[in-house]
């Protein structure tokens, strides 16, 4: 029964699931498609419309959805990491309500360069952080008080970002569309700029595992053993706000993956074992993201609700009742 | 004598010179004198402005803010939470899931071509408040039933309370965006404005249905005011002060999202309200019970008609929402009380 639970078999299990649900989501759609005929096309294009919308429609939106998940994922990771919270959230901590605040201040004042949009997010993502973490700081980070610090950091953005809204009405159906979260219509050109992002991200949190091991332990022995906490934690913070950042640009703000899919891994990893191998945990955790996000998008489009189906809302709803759920677990376990 | 008279009267006087000031900002200017003229005369010309649009509009605010105060100060007392707050709680998220289906039903069943200029019009504005009330009632119980923690230290943990009842609001918000975009175009943008919590274009006809509202939740908390005060103290002295607490409670629960929700169906979920003013009134160091329900109300009512203010000059001739500006005051206001409470 242990073998199940193995990090290799839970890796290729999930990649596996990514990829069926990739199939499915190129079968589906207005255009239907067989998936005999998807995966025909999906190596021949011949030119069809039914090929064009393949290749230029579903693929792209479905890899978005992909790597999106996988950015969220991780960034919540790190947060729970470098303070030591399992309630650790992009979301919940502010980060998103900033990159959102930042990526909609420039949409409605310019007319944005990808660069720009991406930076603002990461600039608006950096500003919240530093309240939500300055704030929850007195209280060391505690599980609920830093939460509720960043959803305090969270309303006061998405209230600036609906003032915004409003004041722009031209560009509010557009901005209410991104701020539910979803992928309908992302096609190539941000995924040319969102993979590298996120791989090189993810590389990077990858290759700093060990120093990040580190900050799960006590401070004090951590800086014994001659790790300097602060500056790792401050790097740490840093590429969770850059993954961040950069899903909320494509995708809008997507609560909750960040939190759900670290616990899930840790969970299918044997909950018992206290310390697993970030190193381990990491690419589990993002692959769990990339296939919550993939299918909850494939979701929304299979749901009969419309063709601007949003995944962010099923991904809220699944996400919030997780959340509420786990967090239960996570504290009693805590106090206990 | 007259200390305690100027006490009291302190407030009332505060509301009445914001909402004369009120009444003269706005878009379309207007002087002192055609306010004056328009408080004592058949209204024409820029004083008609000021009576048909802002007078109404301003009455609104005013009963908005006691109905947000209010139900706000009673949620802090009877959950020993200085974090409560309708919006908070979830009951505003439940109010408004329930009125925007309805919005949605009534729109699918009944699809006019009339423009209206609020969302909640498509409705018969008599039933809105009952609508608001089975969702916010119902969003108050199940986070209440959420966070209760069984056990030794069984209970409510302020924080986890909270906790939970933001989650809920999340997802009752990610439900009624959902619906928002399944409407149509015109009334997408209708609903937003009105999801924000916005006072714009309300008058009589939207405050009247709500008239009863105001008055049996102003009785039930002038009757209730002594359990309420028992109710700062801990769970024995309360009983021993002669308090049925099983009853007093759940009935002080009831006030309070009757309250919070036909204030929804009047201007959205204006946000904070509720969590702001009690704090405000403890900081003045309000203590007496009856006094500071008094406080709480002329508050509020500043409060509201104050940022309503606000939001219409603002960015004029656009209009902020009243929401939105209470919410970007109450934000960072709950991070600090957050923080005090945890201090102490």
């Amino acid at each position: 029964m242990n073998d199940l639970r193995h990090p290799l078999v839970i890796a290729a299990t999930l990649s596996a699931g990514i990829v069926v649900l990739l199939l499915g989501h190129l079968q589906i759609g207005a255009l239907h498609t067989s998936l005999a005929e998807a995966w025909q096309l999906l190596w021949n294009d011949d030119g069809s419309n039914t090929a064009f919308v393949l290749h230029e429609v579903r693929l792209p939106r479905a890899l978005n959805a992909v790597f999106t998940g996988a950015a969220l994922a991780l960034s919540g990771l790190l947060i729970q990491i470098i303070t030591r919270n399992p309630l650790g959230d992009p979301g919940l901590t502010g980060v998103t309500g900033g990159a959102t605040f930042g990526v909609a201040l420039v949409i409605t004042l310019l007319q944005p360069a990808t660069w720009t949009v991406v930076s603002a997010g990461v600039l608006g993502g950096c500003v919240a952080a530093t309240i939500t973490f300055t704030l929850a700081r007195g209280g060391g980070f505690r599980d609920i008080q830093m939460v509720l610090s960043g959803v305090a950091v969270s309303i006061f953005f998405l209230a600036a970002t609906s003032a915004l809204m409003i004041l722009e009405r031209s560009s509010m159906q557009s901005l209410y569309y991104w701020m539910i979260g979803g992928f309908s219509g992302k096609g190539w050109a941000e995924f040319a700029w969102l993979w590298p992002m996120i791989v090189t991200a993810g590389l990077l949190a990858l290759m700093i595992t060990r120093m990040l091991q580190m900050l799960l332990l006590e401070d004090a022995v951590a800086r014994g053993l001659g790790v300097r906490t602060g500056l790792w934690r401050l790097i740490g913070a840093g590429l969770s706000v850059l993954l961040a950042a950069a899903a909320v640009a494509v995708a809008g703000p997507i609560a909750f993956i960040g939190f759900v899919a670290p616990h899930i891994m840790r969970k299918a990893l044997d909950g018992d074992r206290k310390s697993i191998p970030l190193s381990i945990l990491m690419p589990l955790t993002a692959l769990c993201g990339a296939i919550l996000t993939l299918g909850a998008d494939f979701a929304a489009l299979a749901l009969p609700l419309g063709n601007r189906a949003p995944a962010g809302v099923l991904v809220t709803l699944f996400g919030g009742m997780t959340f509420l759920v786990l967090a239960r677990q996570v504290m009693s376990r805590q106090s206990s | 004598m007259s200390g305690t008279v100027l006490k009291w009267a302190a407030w009332p006087l505060l509301l009445l010179v914001l909402s004369i000031v009120s009444l003269r900002m706005g878009v379309t200017g207007a002087s002192w004198a055609d306010v004056w003229y328009s408080l004592g005369h058949a209204p024409q010309g820029q004083a008609g402005i000021i009576a048909d649009y802002r007078l109404p509009r301003i009455s609104a605010a005013i009963v908005v803010g006691i109905h947000f105060a209010l139900a706000g100060l009673i949620m802090q007392i009877v959950l020993r939470n200085p974090l409560a707050d309708p919006t908070i709680f979830g009951i505003s998220g439940g109010a408004s899931l329930t009125i925007v289906s309805a919005m949605a039903v009534s729109l699918a069943l009944v699809p006019t071509d009339q423009t209206v200029s609020a969302s909640t019009d498509y409705i018969p504005l008599g039933i809105l408040p009952y609508i608001a009330l089975v969702g916010g009632l119902s969003a108050t119980l199940l986070v209440l039933a959420l966070s209760w923690e069984r056990g030794p230290g069984r209970g409510f943990s302020p924080q986890r309370m909270t906790l939970t009842g933001v989650i809920i609001g999340a997802i009752l918000n990610a439900i009624v965006m959902a619906l928002v975009l399944s409407m149509s175009e015109a009334s997408t943008e209708l609903a937003i404005l009105w999801l924000a919590g916005s006072l714009y274009a309300r008058d009589f006809s939207h405050l009247l249905p709500t008239l009863p509202w105001t008055l049996i939740g102003l009785v039930a908390i002038v009757v209730l005011s002594r359990s309420l005060s028992a109710l700062r103290l801990d769970v024995h002295s309360a009983q021993s002060l002669g308090v049925n607490l099983r009853l007093a409670r759940p009935l002080l629960i009831v006030v309070a999202a009757s309250l919070a929700a036909s204030g929804v169906a009047i201007a959205g979920p204006v946000g904070f309200v509720g969590l702001l003013v009690p704090y405000i009134a403890k900081v003045i160091g309000v203590r007496q019970m009856s006094y500071q329900i008094w406080v709480c109300c002329f508050i509020g009512a500043a409060l509201v008609v104050a940022s309503d203010t606000l939001g219409r000059i603002i960015a004029a001739p656009v209009e902020v929402p009243v929401g939105i500006i209470t919410s970007l005051i109450g934000a960072p206001l709950f991070a600090l009380i957050l923080n005090r409470n945890l201090r102490s």
